[in-house]
């Protein structure tokens, strides 16, 4: 079987808020390709759906609480644009359980690994059943 | 502005069906401050329909621009050059865009993606509503600036109805009682005595019943 796609959009601040500069790294976890955000509430829903078409299984945003958000309403933002995402590829006919959204905890630079295999873990299913789709995307 | 909104998926994939090479043209006005149809919007539809195509392994071609103002000619003829060689164009603004481009290219189909809903304004963010019926004889100055045409659900000229509840219309949700709201301010501006006053019935040929409208200005013709 392949090796799953991930897309991930990170928020700078979620990745690496609380970090010495001396522990800063670039963000890595094998088999994700990871895009830094300014913020989660930069992320449109046009960025999502890119990603899709450019051949990603799953896509995950991570985000800050909304309590800890630097730009104050970014992460409350993105919820809302996290649905309307899902609304948008049900209708184009694709599982949106493929689009995770996680709060994490800051900074999360230093438990991806762990997230993300937490998120290969619980997608695996939808996947299996949808792999399919993904044979037939633009890559 | 006009407010418009975009029609259900399935719907504009049947308008699209059969077709093989699609423009989608988005308009920088009106709809693009409602999120409705500009730039993004049609980035967004176009990355639908892609996907869609592709689950469907039928996969049709989607070409993407947005013109600045969709219901004027020079601005359409601007970009002319990119409208030749497709099958269909969707536009994505209000129902003068559409035909607007259904007149300047009369070879190619052009179907809607929107379906155009009001004259409005922006109450707050992302929260649109109706305050104009266009009714083409405006009676703003009569009524303290709200607007009895468009903002009372039976467009009455001689005070609220029997419906009207603490301030709320009687169809209900959070509708204000227009007749509520035009007595309120015009006693806040101490001008309750204009509703004294006789205003002869209103004249509704300049609305639709009168047909399609038009506006010549001679002094603005070449």
């Amino acid at each position: 079987m392949c090796a799953m796609k991930i897309t991930a959009l990170c928020c700078h601040n979620a990745l690496y808020a609380g970090l010495e500069p001396g522990e800063i790294s670039r963000a890595y976890v094998e088999g994700v390709q990871i895009i830094e955000t300014p913020c989660s509430g930069k992320v449109d829903p046009i960025y999502l759906l890119k990603a899709f078409e450019k051949g990603a299984d799953c896509v995950v945003v991570l985000a800050c609480d909304q309590r800890l958000c630097a730009t104050i309403e970014g992460s409350k933002r993105i919820h809302k644009r996290i649905e309307r995402t899902k609304q948008l590829l049900a209708e184009a006919g694709l599982d949106p359980e493929r689009l995770v959204l996680r709060i994490v905890r800051r900074p999360a630079l230093t438990s991806l690994d762990v997230l993300f295999k937490g998120i290969k873990e619980a997608t695996k299913g939808i996947l299996d059943n949808s792999l399919n789709d993904t044979s037939s995307m633009p890559q | 502005m006009i407010v418009g909104e975009r029609k259900p998926f399935g719907e504009i994939q049947g308008l699209l069906g059969g077709y093989n090479n699609i423009l989608l043209v988005g308009c920088g006005t009106c709809v693009k401050v409602c999120f409705t149809g500009g730039d993004k919007e049609v980035a967004v539809l176009a990355s639908q329909l892609r996907l869609a195509g592709a689950k469907g392994k039928k996969k049709a071609a989607i070409d993407e621009m947005t013109v600045e103002r969709q219901c004027e000619i020079e601005f359409v003829d601007e970009v002319a050059k990119k409208f030749k060689g497709h099958d269909v164009i969707m536009s994505m603004a209000c129902g003068a865009g559409v035909q607007m481009l259904a007149e300047r290219f009369p070879d190619t189909p052009v179907v809607p993606a929107v379906n155009t809903t009001f004259l409005g304004l922006l109450q707050k963010q992302g929260h649109f509503v109706e305050n104009c019926q266009g009714c083409g004889t405006c009676v703003l100055g009569a009524f303290g600036g709200i607007c009895p045409v468009s903002r009372c659900a039976k467009s009455l000229f001689n005070g609220p109805c029997g419906g009207s509840q603490g301030g709320k219309c009687e169809i209900g949700g959070d509708t204000p009682c227009a007749w509520q709201q035009i007595i309120d301010r015009l006693t806040k501006l101490k001008q309750l005595d204009n509703l004294k006053a006789h205003v002869p019935p209103k004249n509704w040929s300049t609305a639709r019943h009168g047909g399609p409208r038009k506006l010549i200005r001679e002094d603005n013709i070449l």
